[in-house]
């Protein structure tokens, strides 16, 4: 699989304290990457060390397969856009100065491109308000539209919907799906909120305490936060065997765990096992949700 | 580097403060040209041209830190460095894009003032405006390079201190301090060789000429004798040495020629001082900004 970024064993210090602790990350071409974590789990650490704001204490990344030390990242630099925490948008101009500011910034020939852009983010009719009059939601399209200046591949977004009315957050999610779908850009969205974070994200990676504890596809996360029936018995083996006689769809947890999809008489299926000689010691229904499955992953704790 | 000086001079041509500035400096200058006129009007000798000519060299290094604090604190506090920097450009790139336009406020300031001394001072004095100057290019070029170090100074601290109101802060008080500094040191060199002593017969006692005013009662006569606040050797030395590297000293020099209080002003010390200053303080404020984590 070809990655737009991708981080072996990432570290970076504050004094004693540990942003980021050998983070290994993999962001899929094309994906939209949700990079899930609690307040101070490293995520904006990652960000800006990517942006090239902070370098690492060890480690390293590459970004389309050039590492961070090699001479060519400043190009490759080009190739990417970013929203770092709070938009960076100059408050005492308009949205289009601001764009064509960036536009002078990247050396692009012309600003033939400005009306499109705004448009593409819903801030054509702005005139002439300054930013320090926008929205929360106008700035941070507006931050998105100058990360979009320089026709980037790749996208990093830090908590975009933090802040965001219900109608903002939809805007957002919008106008991140269009920029995925339409121009084929990859996107990292780092957030906390997990509902929203569900909508969009087609590859996660979650993050706690500086590294990485897991990624997955969205497929696979779907896989696992299925719903189904947990069913602990003494034989898994007697257990198979019934469930294939049954024809029902399971998967084998651990030598005396299985989740069984679909719909389970629980009468029938403890008979079914009680004359095979299998004993059944308990049965529930589990139905993951994103949240759960996060917090399952992290050992639970406030705020993600 | 051009797209970033690009970038920054459209945002110097939209900069309100930088056009307030201007507007401030071409207004003093009109002032200083009309008091002038007033004053020579009441008797006052027009002597010392350069002090009405180069008098925004007293306050430019004050005016130019300012600005800077403002103009690249901005690009801190609106996050708008992010900008540059996550598309690829090398911070010493962005350092020294910096550091030229805000040398460029500094020309623009000093053009301003000069703008200002020629239209105004040529309607209200006349060709006194020239015939008072004092070595007007040399004047010129130690103020160009003065301008280099205040300038060098004041992005030093606008680009390594984050927070945009400390960096207004330090680098206006930083600059009064200079200011003062540099008085300190032209006041030193600026000290006459020779000086008169006085005698006065009647309460038996000797003063020199600098100390007080005497009145034509008392009975007095005058010696030429050395300058005990000469600066020699050594001392000398020092004070040569700070004033070379010293801005305000240089800016304070030039606004202050005068031809029979001079000193080796336009030596190639002053000259080496200024563009080893601008060097050292530069280069080492690449080398923090390259080092300092941003957020």
């Amino acid at each position: 699989m070809d990655y737009c970024l991708a981080t072996n064993a990432l570290s970076k210090y504050y004094k004693d304290f540990k942003a980021l602790n050998s983070l290994s990350m993999h962001v899929p071409k094309g994906a939209i990457y949700g990079f899930v974590g609690k307040n101070g789990a490293g995520k904006t650490t990652l960000i800006r060390l990517i942006c090239g704001l902070q370098l690492p204490t060890s480690g390293e990344f590459t970004l389309y397969g050039v590492g961070n030390t090699d001479k060519r990242i400043d190009r490759c630099r080009r190739r990417m856009g970013a929203v770092v925490e709070t938009p960076s948008v100059y408050m005492d101009t308009t949205a289009r100065e601001n764009i064509k500011e960036q536009y002078r910034v990247l050396g692009m020939p012309s600003f033939d491109g400005v009306d499109e852009l705004l448009a593409f983010v819903g801030l054509e009719n702005t005139g002439k308000k300054k930013v320090r009059n926008f929205s929360l939601g106008m700035r941070q399209r507006l931050g998105i539209a100058i990360a979009l200046c320089g026709e980037p591949d790749f996208l990093m977004l830090d908590e975009p919907i933090n802040g965001l009315d219900p109608q903002g957050i939809i805007e957002m999610r919008e106008l991140i799906l269009r920029l995925n779908r339409e121009k084929q850009i990859t996107v990292l969205i780092s957030s906390h909120i997990l509902d929203e974070l569900s909508r969009l994200a087609s590859y996660y990676g979650f993050i706690d305490k500086g590294s990485m504890v897991k990624e997955i596809s969205a497929a696979e996360l779907e896989a696992e936060c299925r719903k189904c029936t947990r069913v602990t018995v003494n034989d898994t083996k007697l257990l198979c065997m019934v469930l294939d006689k049954i024809g029902l769809e399971y998967k084998v947890v651990s030598a005396t765990e299985a989740d069984i999809y679909g719909a389970v008489k629980a009468a029938d299926l403890v008979h079914a096992l009680d004359e095979a000689g299998c004993e059944t010691m308990s049965m529930h229904e589990k139905n993951e949700s994103l949240e759960t499955y996060y917090m399952n992953l992290v050992g639970g704790g406030a705020d993600a | 580097m051009r797209n970033l000086l690009s970038a920054n001079f459209a945002r110097l041509w939209r900069s309100r403060l930088f056009w307030f500035m201007e507007a401030g400096v071409f207004a003093w200058g009109v002032l200083a040209y009309y008091l002038l006129k007033v004053n020579t009007r009441n008797g006052y000798p027009f002597l010392n041209g350069n002090s009405y000519f180069f008098n925004e060299m007293t306050f430019i290094g004050v005016t130019t830190a300012c600005f800077s604090g403002f103009f690249i604190g901005t690009e801190y506090s609106d996050g708008a460095m992010r900008n540059k920097l996550s598309v690829g450009h090398s911070r010493m790139k962005v350092y020294l894009a910096n550091l030229v336009t805000i040398l460029c406020a500094g020309f623009a300031q000093f053009a301003a003032y000069t703008l200002a001394a020629v239209t105004a001072g040529t309607m209200l004095v006349g060709d006194m405006v020239w015939n008072r100057l004092y070595r007007p290019a040399e004047t010129v070029a130690i103020s160009f390079l003065s301008i280099c170090t205040s300038a060098a100074i004041a992005v030093w601290i606008s680009m390594v201190v984050i927070d945009k109101s400390k960096a207004v802060l330090i680098n206006v008080m930083l600059s009064i301090l200079l200011l003062a500094a540099g008085a300190s040191a032209l006041k030193g060199l600026m000290q006459p060789e020779m000086t008169q002593r006085i005698y006065i017969s009647s309460i038996g006692e000797y003063k020199y000429a600098y100390e007080d005013s005497f009145s034509d009662e008392e009975d007095w006569v005058i010696e030429e004798v050395p300058n005990p606040k000469y600066l020699v050797g050594m001392e000398r030395k020092v004070y040569e040495y700070v004033s070379a590297v010293l801005p305000t000293s240089q800016a304070l020099s030039c606004a202050l020629n005068e031809d029979d209080n001079d000193f080796n002003r336009f030596s190639g010390l002053q000259i080496f001082g200024t563009l080893a200053a601008v060097v050292l303080i530069s280069g080492s404020g690449i080398l923090i900004f390259r080092k300092k984590d941003l957020k």
